[in-house]
């Protein structure tokens, strides 16, 4: 049963240009979802997870955004969102691909009732009158454990809490009933005890419908827990992708490792946090080569002169890094440094 | 000895805000942000302050500092009653007590060259000459990791980071016994969040400061914490030693925070027990009555509903508030505990 490619990115790039210069915010970037699986996009603050999801969905300004070039297919290949009219895309944008956002304060309508919102994909989309909408709505609200849906549909965002709000979101992107739903930082705004009640709602919701979901965050402690595969982001490149194990485990990329070293960890006593030198590369002026490089202990000369091509780790996973591989396997901490020779 | 002991004492501290009032400006409405907290601060020791959201734990630190003005209670620092000072005498008593905020975004003055912002505690509380000033600004910059050549420029010149520094240096120039520190890191990406966390632990260890580290992220107060008071609507529902907390959590909601917090390892998440809490934190406006949690407690009875429980000592470092919870002194081999 091979599960159909919801989501294929190749080589995309695109690149803000600003008065200050080109900011390659999204660098040949390639990655893939299937059906069912849930993918998770880690990085810090500017290292284009967020702008990469923004850029295929043309929901960016365009300019200062130009697609520079790549692919987006979507739907088993059946077609590529960047060669779309602003129409036909429009048709798929909330109808076949939702999106979830990080503040659940800002992306309701203040001034519109909960229901009115929530059945807006709906009457957009498919052809249905209000009154089925306000029906599927409900069933919606109820699907994402609001009790009173009654009440819920002629609430207005404010009488909820954030926690509440974020499942309203929630059943708001999924009435369509998408292949996809992008959910960026989705539960970052929210306290861990309300966290953890809405990634359990992901997952049965993922589970009830077989859709396909692109998580971004930048908690690996969330991502550890959700995710299938993993794609790590650094100043706008793709550092390295692998199954969650392999990233967790078996990773090969030097700043995977420095990001999860550098991560407080609940379960342990830490006596001193491994750190990352300095910062991130200022975006406009981003480096020949590796943009990690300024700040990876196992810097070579060869990591100035031109980004690494993949290096198949193993069958699926990647890692962008001139390093050689020699990972022994094992490891079965994070602690433990994967084994490295030199070329 | 016990004034040596504590640097700083808190008792039955409360604190409340005013939120519209009735019809006819009759009776008014009052949040409980913090409700008869009472806590001591060891000196030289990080105490960790954790809840989550609306939890009253950044209300209880500006409490102390008197950002906010208490509603009832003490705070003695260093021994003395630092709520019935007044003018000159509070304004010199702060010195000894500094803050550090999360945003170091907007706590910084954005037309003030760094310079001017480390010079002007000093310029307030003590006389120096040009020279022992920029001597003192050049030796705290030192500390935080800045180069002096920072004196010269504004904030907007820096990184998060590093603007967090500068925010310390400011906290650290007056040399204070006690800081509280407000979610200093909470704005910042985990790689430089190691950075100023490693920071902050050296400074706290080297100059002996007692630090009270207020956050919502529990990895991070373990990390930093020797000791973690856990705040739930307004009040303390357990405090211990920051290992023993971690491993063998008494209270309820401790339990059901530690067991929410995502550990970045996939087999141990596939592994864990999640304790699943249901709905969220009442209002603070209408505080449930009897116990605090009992509204979203898996182990409430019907004494939880009625009598509110106090903190009780169970083992000399532990304090615990619950009716039900397991009282015992040492862990028992049954409990679980985190994989």
């Amino acid at each position: 049963m091979a599960a159909k490619t919801v989501l294929e990115i190749k080589d995309l790039q695109a690149f803000f240009h600003t008065r200050r210069g080109i900011v390659r915010a999204v660098d040949r970037v390639s990655f893939s979802v299937k059906e069912g699986e849930t993918l998770a996009i880690v990085g810090e603050s500017g290292s284009g997870k967020s702008v990469c999801q923004l850029s295929y969905l043309r929901l960016l300004p365009e300019p200062p955004l130009k697609i520079e070039g790549g692919q987006a297919l979507f739907d088993d290949g059946k077609m590529d969102l960047l060669k779309l009219s602003p129409k036909e895309l429009r048709s798929v944008r909330g109808n076949q691909i939702s999106m979830i956002f990080q503040e659940p304060m800002t992306s309701l309508n203040p001034y519109l009732r909960i229901g009115t919102q929530v059945i807006e994909p709906l009457l957009v989309h498919h052809k249905c009158s209000k009154a089925e909408a306000w029906e599927e709505g409900k069933r919606a609200l109820k699907r994402v454990g609001i009790g009173d849906v009654d009440k819920a549909m002629r609430a207005y965002p404010h009488e909820f809490s954030g926690g509440m709000r974020q499942r309203v979101m929630i059943a708001m992107a999924l009435t369509t009933r998408p292949k996809l739903l992008i959910a960026d930082e989705p539960t970052t705004a929210l306290d861990v005890t309300v966290q953890a009640q809405i990634l359990g709602l992901l997952r049965d919701l993922q589970q009830e419908t077989g859709m396909a979901i692109i998580f971004i965050s930048h908690d690996l402690g969330v991502v550890a827990g959700l995710a299938n595969q993993v794609v790590v982001m650094y100043s706008g490149r793709v550092m390295e992708t692998g199954s969650v194990d392999d990233i967790f485990y078996r990773r090969h990329h030097p700043y995977t490792t420095a990001l999860l070293k550098s991560t407080p960890r609940l379960d342990r006593i830490q006596e001193r946090l491994p750190t990352i030198a300095g910062m991130p590369p200022d975006p406009t002026r981003l480096p020949k080569g590796c943009p990690f490089a300024g700040r990876c202990d196992h810097k070579m000369e060869i990591c100035d002169q031109f980004f690494p091509s993949p290096k198949a780790v193993s069958g699926f996973h990647d890692s962008f890094c001139h390093l050689e591989l020699m990972y022994a396997g094992g490891g079965h901490d994070h602690g433990a440094e994967p084994v490295r020779s030199r070329s | 000895m016990a004034q040596n002991q504590f640097v700083a004492e808190v008792k039955n501290l409360s604190v409340r805000y005013k939120t519209g009032t009735g019809f006819f400006g009759g009776s008014s409405q009052y949040v409980h942000a913090v409700n008869d907290v009472s806590l001591e601060l060891r000196r030289g020791e990080v105490l960790g302050l954790v809840g989550e959201s609306g939890c009253g734990k950044s209300s209880l630190g500006k409490a102390i500092l008197r950002l906010i003005e208490p509603a009832a209670g003490t705070v003695n620092i260093n021994g003395n009653d630092f709520l019935s000072l007044r003018g000159e005498k509070l304004r010199s008593a702060r010195q000894n007590v500094q803050m550090i905020f999360q945003d170091p975004y907007a706590s910084l003055d954005p037309r003030m060259t760094i310079f001017d912002t480390l010079a002007e505690p000093l310029k307030a509380h003590r006389n120096l000459t040009r020279i022992q000033l920029e001597r003192k600004i050049h030796s705290v910059l030192e500390l935080v990791g800045l180069s002096p050549t920072a004196t010269k420029k504004y904030p907007h010149e820096f990184s998060g980071g590093q603007r967090q520094r500068v925010a310390i240096g400011r906290a650290l120039i007056l040399d204070p016994q006690v800081i509280i520190a407000d979610e200093p890191v909470s704005s910042l990406d985990v790689s430089v969040q190691a950075q100023i966390l490693n920071l902050l632990k050296e400074i706290q260890s080297n100059l002996g400061l007692s630090l009270i580290f207020i956050s919502h992220n529990l990895a991070v107060v373990r990390y930093i914490s020797d000791r973690i008071a856990v705040m739930y609507l307004g009040q303390i529902v357990e405090t211990a030693d920051s290992s023993a907390l971690y491993e063998d959590p008494r209270h309820p909601y401790t339990k059901a925070l530690l067991s929410a917090v995502p550990i970045p390892d996939p087999r141990a998440e596939r592994a864990r027990q999640h304790i699943a809490l249901t709905g969220e934190i009442p209002s603070r406006l209408a505080i449930p009555k009897g116990c605090c949690f009992h509204t979203r407690c898996p182990m409430a009875t019907a004494q939880c509903k009625v009598e509110t429980p106090i903190l009780e000592q169970i083992t000399p470092t532990r304090l615990v508030a619950c009716w039900e919870a397991d009282k015992s002194p040492t862990k028992k081999q049954a409990t679980k505990t985190l994989a």
